[in-house]
């Protein structure tokens, strides 16, 4: 048995773990068949413990052997002469990386959440949605073809949106939701069009291979790949979505927004960086990009006063980072950057209602007064700039208010403005007021 | 002539100030969460009729007055509600007479009650008419009787009949005339008139900026950077922040910067600004009482939050004596209100606001209600009419027969069901408390020696250790007293970083205590302190946070261990405290610390505490060797409502340092020479030893062993191990009413279960807390000893032998009555309107400002209690069973203007026992009635395990008599 024929069968067995128990559960619910809580949570807890050994086994076997990896192609999506859709896996460092983190964190969210939302009516839908969101992660991290890793991006994107909407007997839940997917699915064209090209250029939508293209195409599809990383890691402009999606269940908001989704982003340029790192500039993009987005969220988490949306900020801060360190192309920081952060994010999000019992503790262990803030804005600016500051901060830089007011405003009215101009040209070829001509 | 216009500037500021002093009394008076104390959310409506406050205050917050009616009806499926009660309550409140020569009308009310007729009309009327078999086949429910009679008259068709039936209830239909319209009346804001022209709802704009800068003025130490200019107040610093260049994307606000820059030129006070965006607005004077209630309710945690903290400044996490006028947030709403609807009317013809709105449309409102040829249908299969049968009535009467239903609304038929549903409780507590104390007065229990004395907060979470305390060790007696043991102070123990208030809620303490090592200084870990902050708040930040989350894989292991093994990441990460402690609790000279506080209590003060709080536990004379005073609290993570579970009586903080301050007096040789003086004589052997009971993981610990006496040690040995046992039975008694462990584990796996639980970060219900409250028992412990009352039950110890004028009881009265009934309140709404008067599922909850909760990303703060808090709650009335007699219970009622008006006014049930005949006395209706009971027999069982073992739900009580043949 080689080292190849292990890695690819210990990723296929952490791959298709999470997808086998979001099909078995999610048909069983459809045709009505409802488990028994206990079973669900030992259905979660076996197939994420069986995929977190074979993802451990995969980084057992890299360290074992320095530079292993392999690629695994599984089946044939369309096979057209110079043409092919395949559905395509590496098994190489990152991807244990990631894999591992999605199956330990998938792992004890699942362990978190069966006494978490016992009893509550959205029981079931969580813990199908939880493995579908897994499958999706372990696609982004070993899918070795764009096709694979968009279709990853797809599964994602839509548990996240069904998982802010988890509470959709309120509105602002299922508002935010949509808000979400909305961003995802800007972003998403990008990653299509990046597809699309590489196929068309290269021939081979392989992220791994590093394709070199000629000309523009190469520029184009890196900066491709730079714009669709930014919705899912929140960078600005797209930050306002990540704040609103702290609306589901805790366990919920602590994995994607906190840990796991934020990632795939970064993750996925990691991967391009083959590519990008013969495009200056597209890597100069992604580093103004991550520094706008860096000092965005630091300043405007600073003034947030729920521990939510605190933790939020904090997390889009530190993707940002992660974004600059892979345009300065260190590779390395930036998977160990991600490592830690997921985990650290993790715990801080899942004890984030412990915030009065942690203060009451952090005061006692201080012997009293206030934990220290920042002074450094004190010392340094005069008042007014102070509040001027703060408001901005508070106001998370308007660019909400600008999306919603001006950009959705104008588009509105345009659309608007079409469908006058439509129906004045129905009228005119019909003859017929277009009232009547609906009826 | 110059008097005048000074009267017309006054006039509309006094009507102003009227309705904010109005409006202050009907915001949530919600305590920040970590002083939350249990309290009646309809405290402002006391003054009223239970029955018809629960409508009022419906209306005026727009939430539930009663249970749903599918509740009450699946309560009457599970035997919740029996028959005999809808006998006694239609009996009672239903006038008797013939409707339409048809029905009897109390038989039509139970077909009402019983036999739910959809509301529906317009559309989804005839939705329901062509998709469901509502036209072919009779109603699933009907009676036998009113099924053949109905298919009797097509001879046995089921389809042809009910088909009959339509065609002639469609017939009538053209007489019947249109429903009585159900609607509301329209609010009286702006907004409510935008919303009836169909415009865009103004609050989705103004709440999402308001609830922001609210949160940013009410912060208590979460944001990194606090708000400047917080001591203007919130109309100020809001002005202050807004009067800045730069404002992008929000064309809405263009009015609001207009008005924020002229009353910064012309320094408006807040007052100001109110009138003159209520002039604005057109509303005249004579609306402002609702309009500014509308106003202030539309986010009522956050004005609530505000009014609590300028009425209490004292609860807040941070004594940061904001000034937190609801005025300031009246006006800058106000100023919101008015810029969203200049905007969302511009460019409409109108010179002004009010033109404006005078030319919108007025949008006729969805129909709403039930549509009447529906309706009489559905009557008449539920009163087993048929087709042909109605046709003979005629139009008048069947008009008539309608209207008589229609008559019985919605809220009246809810008010009968809950009526019939506490009556079942009272049958069921009431027969057994006489039963009981009859059958003591028939066969009196032996009474063994009392060895040890053993007090325990009154609260209904005792009731089950208390009970099996004296199963298992049948020495012991056992008292009920508020769990402040009559002390108020702030206590600062050495965990403690700051005092904590320990007291009843309504005052703020005036004394402090202090907690000191015996052995040297207080070596606290304030690098351990610093540095787990600096973590924490580094890693929110941008460089030190790359650090810090770099080398944020090792977290993965105490989020592996803190999920996998809760009890062990908590015993490592355990603070190691100093385990000999003294209190100083000396007063020296009248010594004050800086703020105000007198340190210690004085000699008189001592005296007077101890004096009192014995009397108050009925504990005067045959004192035994040994006293053990627990006081409670309860330790839970990742619980926001954490101080929600801690005892009542110190205001929602833990009562351990109660307990062991009132024993350290009571153990004072001073001041029993000074009792004694008094008449109360503490023998010389007796000794007070304090404790503390955490109701969520069932530990019990005692302070100061080292200090009993050497002749007491084998006593306390005795004791600790006869607690060690209950406790571990009150933790199985517990999980019964856990869904998620098993019914058969034993009880030490019980505790084990609880110690877990209670360390567990993913457990939403680290205890029921006061889940299930509903009785409130004042009397010697000898009538309810041996019942079992499922944990539902307050006990105060009373007797009234020692208390012949009643002066005892009235003082006890005045404590257990206002809180009993603010806890049983609390429930009662939170379960009636989960998401009105509660705050919903705790799970998506966020803490915000270290004040309050709220739901997800933002949105109003939530009061009251989470869901998974009250999800057993029975939402019943307190039932106080006092053991005294009608007169002194009247006079008291009398003299006491609080407890006055809760029993008066219904907002509790009043019950008196007789102890020489055994027989209750009901209040009722302004006088106490005899209880005649219907129950001719009470379960005798060996034990509370043997009753409770092997059950999850509700269990009646029953006599428990192992410990007569123990003895």
């Amino acid at each position: 048995m080689t080292i190849e024929f292990l890695l690819g069968l210990l990723g296929l067995i952490a791959v298709f773990m999470p997808v086998a128990a979001s099909l078995v559960m999610g048909l069983l619910w459809l045709f009505g068949i409802e488990l028994a809580e206990a079973t669900i949570h030992r259905i979660t807890a076996t197939t994420f413990s069986i995929s977190l050994a074979a993802c451990l086994g995969i980084l057992a076997a890299i360290v074992a052997r320095p530079g292993a990896s392999t690629i695994v192609t599984l089946a044939h999506w369309v096979v057209v002469p110079s043409y092919a859709l395949e559905a395509r896996f590496v098994f190489d460092l990152p991807a244990g990386v990631l894999m591992t983190l999605t199956a330990l964190l998938c792992g004890l969210i699942g362990v978190f959440s069966a006494p978490y939302l016992h009893l509550d009516p959205g029981f079931r839908r969580f813990f199908v949605l939880l493995p579908l969101f897994a499958a999706g992660m372990m696609a982004i991290a070993a899918g070795d073809t764009l096709d694979l890793v968009y279709a990853g991006w797809e599964v994602v994107g839509i548990a996240s949106a069904l998982l802010i909407a988890y509470f959709n007997e309120r509105e602002a839940p299922v508002r935010h939701g949509l808000r979400a997917f909305a961003v995802y699915r800007v972003c998403d064209v990008a990653l299509l069009a990046a597809a699309v090209l590489m196929h068309h250029h290269a021939h081979d939508p392989s992220l791994g291979m590093g394709v070199r293209l000629e000309g523009g195409a190469g520029l184009t599809i890196a900066l491709l790949l730079v714009f669709a990383s930014m919705g899912k890691a929140a960078a600005f402009p797209f930050t306002g979505w990540l704040p609103r999606a702290m609306e589901g269940p805790t366990p919920s908001s602590a994995i994607f927004y906190g840990a796991l989704s934020i990632h795939a982003g970064p993750f996925l340029l990691l991967r391009s960086w083959p590519l990008l790192a013969e495009h200056p500039i597209a890597r100069g993009a992604l580093i103004a990009i991550g520094v706008v987005t860096a000092i965005h969220a630091t300043m405007v988490g600073r003034v947030q006063t729920d521990v939510k949306c605190l933790l939020g900020y904090a997390s889009v801060t530190q993707a940002a980072v992660i974004l600059v360190e892979i345009g300065l192309g260190w590779t390395g920081l930036a998977l160990a950057h991600m490592t830690g952060h997921a985990i650290l994010r993790t715990w801080q999000l899942l004890r984030a209602p412990s915030l009065l019992h942690d203060h009451h503790e952090l005061v006692g262990l201080i012997g009293g007064g206030r934990p220290p803030r920042g002074t450094l804005w004190e010392r340094m600016l005069p008042p007014r700039i102070q509040r001027w500051g703060y408001r901005i901060a508070l106001e998370r830089w308007f660019i909400d208010d600008l999306a919603a007011n001006r950009l959705l405003a104008s588009l509105t009215a345009l659309f608007r403005g079409l469908d006058a101009l439509d129906q004045r040209w129905v009228e005119a070829i019909s003859g017929q007021r277009p009232e009547e001509v609906r009826r | 002539m110059s008097g005048s216009p000074v009267r017309v500037q006054l006039e509309p500021e006094a009507v102003l100030q009227s309705a904010l002093e109005h409006a202050r009394h009907l915001v949530p008076a919600q305590s920040p969460l970590d002083r939350f104390v249990h309290h009646n959310p309809l405290h402002a409506f006391e003054e009223e009729k239970f029955e018809e406050a629960v409508v009022h205050a419906a209306r005026v917050y727009d939430n539930e007055p009663f249970w749903s009616e599918a509740a009450y009806q699946a309560s009457y499926a599970e035997g919740r509600i029996w028959d005999v009660d809808l006998d006694d309550v239609l009996q009672r409140q239903v006038a008797p007479g013939l409707v339409a020569g048809v029905v009897e009308r109390r038989e039509l009310v139970r077909a009402r009650l019983l036999s739910p007729i959809e509301p529906l009309s317009g559309e989804s009327l005839s939705w329901h008419l062509t998709e469901t078999d509502a036209l072919e086949a009779a109603r699933h429910d009907l009676s036998h009787e009113a099924r053949a009679r109905i298919l009797a008259e097509a001879g046995g068709d089921e389809a042809r009949a009910i088909k009959q039936l339509w065609r002639t209830c469609e017939r009538f239909g053209a007489s019947l005339g249109p429903p009585a319209s159900t609607e509301r009346p329209p609010g009286p804001r702006i907004r409510d008139r935008l919303m009836r022209a169909g415009l865009q709802d103004p609050d989705t704009m103004v709440a999402p900026l308001l609830i922001r800068w609210s949160g940013g003025f009410l912060d208590h130490g979460v944001a990194y950077w606090p708000m400047a200019d917080r001591d203007l107040g919130f109309y100020r610093a809001f002005l202050a922040h807004f009067d800045q260049p730069l404002d992008l994307g929000r064309p809405w606000l263009s009015t609001l910067r207009t008005l924020v820059r002229r009353a910064r030129q012309e320094e408006w006070p807040a007052s100001r600004m109110c009138l003159h965006v209520l002039g604005q607005l057109g509303h005249a004077p004579g609306e402002w009482d609702a309009v500014v209630l509308d106003t202030l309710l539309a986010l009522r945690g956050w004005s609530g939050m505000f009014q609590r903290l300028a009425d209490r400044p004292d609860t807040a996490p941070e004594r940061l004596d904001l000034p937190t006028d609801l005025c300031d947030v009246l006006a800058i709403r106000l100023a919101l209100d008015l810029s969203a609807a200049e905007w969302l009317l511009r460019g409409r013809r109108g010179q002004t606001l009010v033109e404006r709105c005078s030319e919108l449309p007025d949008l006729p409102p969805e129909p709403s209600g039930t549509d009447r040829v529906w309706h009489l249908f559905q009557l008449a299969q539920i009163l087993g009419l048929g087709g042909l049968t109605l046709a003979e009535l005629g139009p008048a009467r069947a008009g008539a027969l309608l209207e008589a239903s229609e008559g019985i609304g919605e809220i009246h038929r809810r008010q009968l069901w809950h009526s019939a549903y506490e009556r079942r409780f009272r049958v069921e507590y009431l027969d057994a408390i006489t039963l009981h104390a009859q059958r003591l007065l028939s066969e009196p229990e032996p009474e063994p020696e009392v060895r040890v004395q053993c007090s325990f907060c009154i609260d209904d979470r005792e009731e089950s250790l208390r009970r099996l305390l004296e199963e298992v060790a049948p020495w012991v007696e056992t008292l009920g007293i508020a769990g402040n043991y009559g002390i108020s102070m702030y206590y600062q123990g050495v965990e403690h970083g700051h005092p904590v208030a320990l007291g009843p809620a309504g005052f703020e303490p005036r004394h402090l205590v202090i907690e000191q090592p015996v052995h040297g200084a207080l070596q606290r870990s304030r690098w351990k302190g610093m540095l787990r902050h600096n973590l924490d708040v580094g890693s929110q930040t941008l460089l030190r946070g790359a650090m810090v989350t770099l080398g944020g894989m090792f977290s993965a292991v105490p989020l592996s261990l803190r999920l996998l093994a809760p009890k062990i990441h908590a015993r490592l990460t355990r603070r190691d405290l100093p385990t000999q402690t003294t209190l100083l609790t000396e007063a020296h000279d009248d010594h004050m610390d800086h703020h105000g506080l007198a340190v210690g209590f004085t000699f008189e003060e001592k005296v007077e505490i101890v004096r009192e709080t014995l009397e108050l536990m009925s504990l005067v004379r045959g004192f035994a060797p040994l006293v053990v005073c627990l006081g409670h609290g309860s330790s839970s993570m990742n619980n926001p409502h954490e101080a929600a579970h801690d005892c009542g009586a110190c205001g929602g903080g833990r009562g351990g340092p109660n307990a062991r301050v009132f024993a350290k007096f009571a153990n004072d040789p001073e001041v029993r020479r000074a009792l004694a003086r008094g008449g109360i004589h503490i023998p010389d052997q007796t000794w007070f030893v304090g404790g503390y009971h955490n109701t969520a993981d069932d530990a019990v610990l005692m302070f100061d062993l080292d200090r009993v006496p050497a002749e007491h040690q084998a006593l306390l040995g005795e004791i600790r191990d006869a607690l060690d046992e209950a406790r571990r039975l009150d933790a199985l008694e517990r999980c019964r009413k856990f869904e998620n462990v098993p019914l058969d584990v034993s009880p030490e796996q019980a505790l084990e279960h609880v110690e877990n639980r209670d360390e567990d970060l993913a457990q939403p219900r680290p205890e029921y807390g006061h889940c299930t409250n509903a009785l409130c028992l004042v009397g010697r412990r000898a009538w309810s000893k041996g019942l079992f009352l499922d944990r539902r039950a307050f006990l105060c110890s009373y007797d009234p032998d020692v208390d012949p004028d009643g002066q005892i009881l009235s003082r006890l009265l005045a404590m257990a009555v206002p809180v009993g009934a603010g806890i049983n309140l609390e429930y009662w709404f939170s379960v009636v309107d989960a998401t009105g008067y509660g705050s919903g599922t705790k799970l998506p909850h966020n803490i915000t400002g270290l004040v309050g909760v709220m739901d997800g990303h933002q949105s109003d703060l939530r009061t009251g209690l989470p869901w998974q808090m009250v999800e057993l709650h029975e939402p019943v009335r307190l039932l106080c069973v006092v053991e005294a007699s009608p007169q002194v219970l009247l006079e008291i009622a009398s003299s006491n203007p609080d407890v006055g008006r809760l029993v008066t006014n219904g907002w509790v049930q009043l019950a008196c026992l007789d102890p020489e005949t055994g027989t209750l006395q009901l209040f009722d209706d302004g006088a106490f009635r005899p209880w005649e009971i219907e129950n001719t027999t009470l379960p005798r069982v060996g034990s509370s395990l043997e009753w409770f073992r092997g059950t999850r739900g509700f269990l009646p009580p029953a006599s428990i008599t192992s410990t007569v043949e123990a003895s």
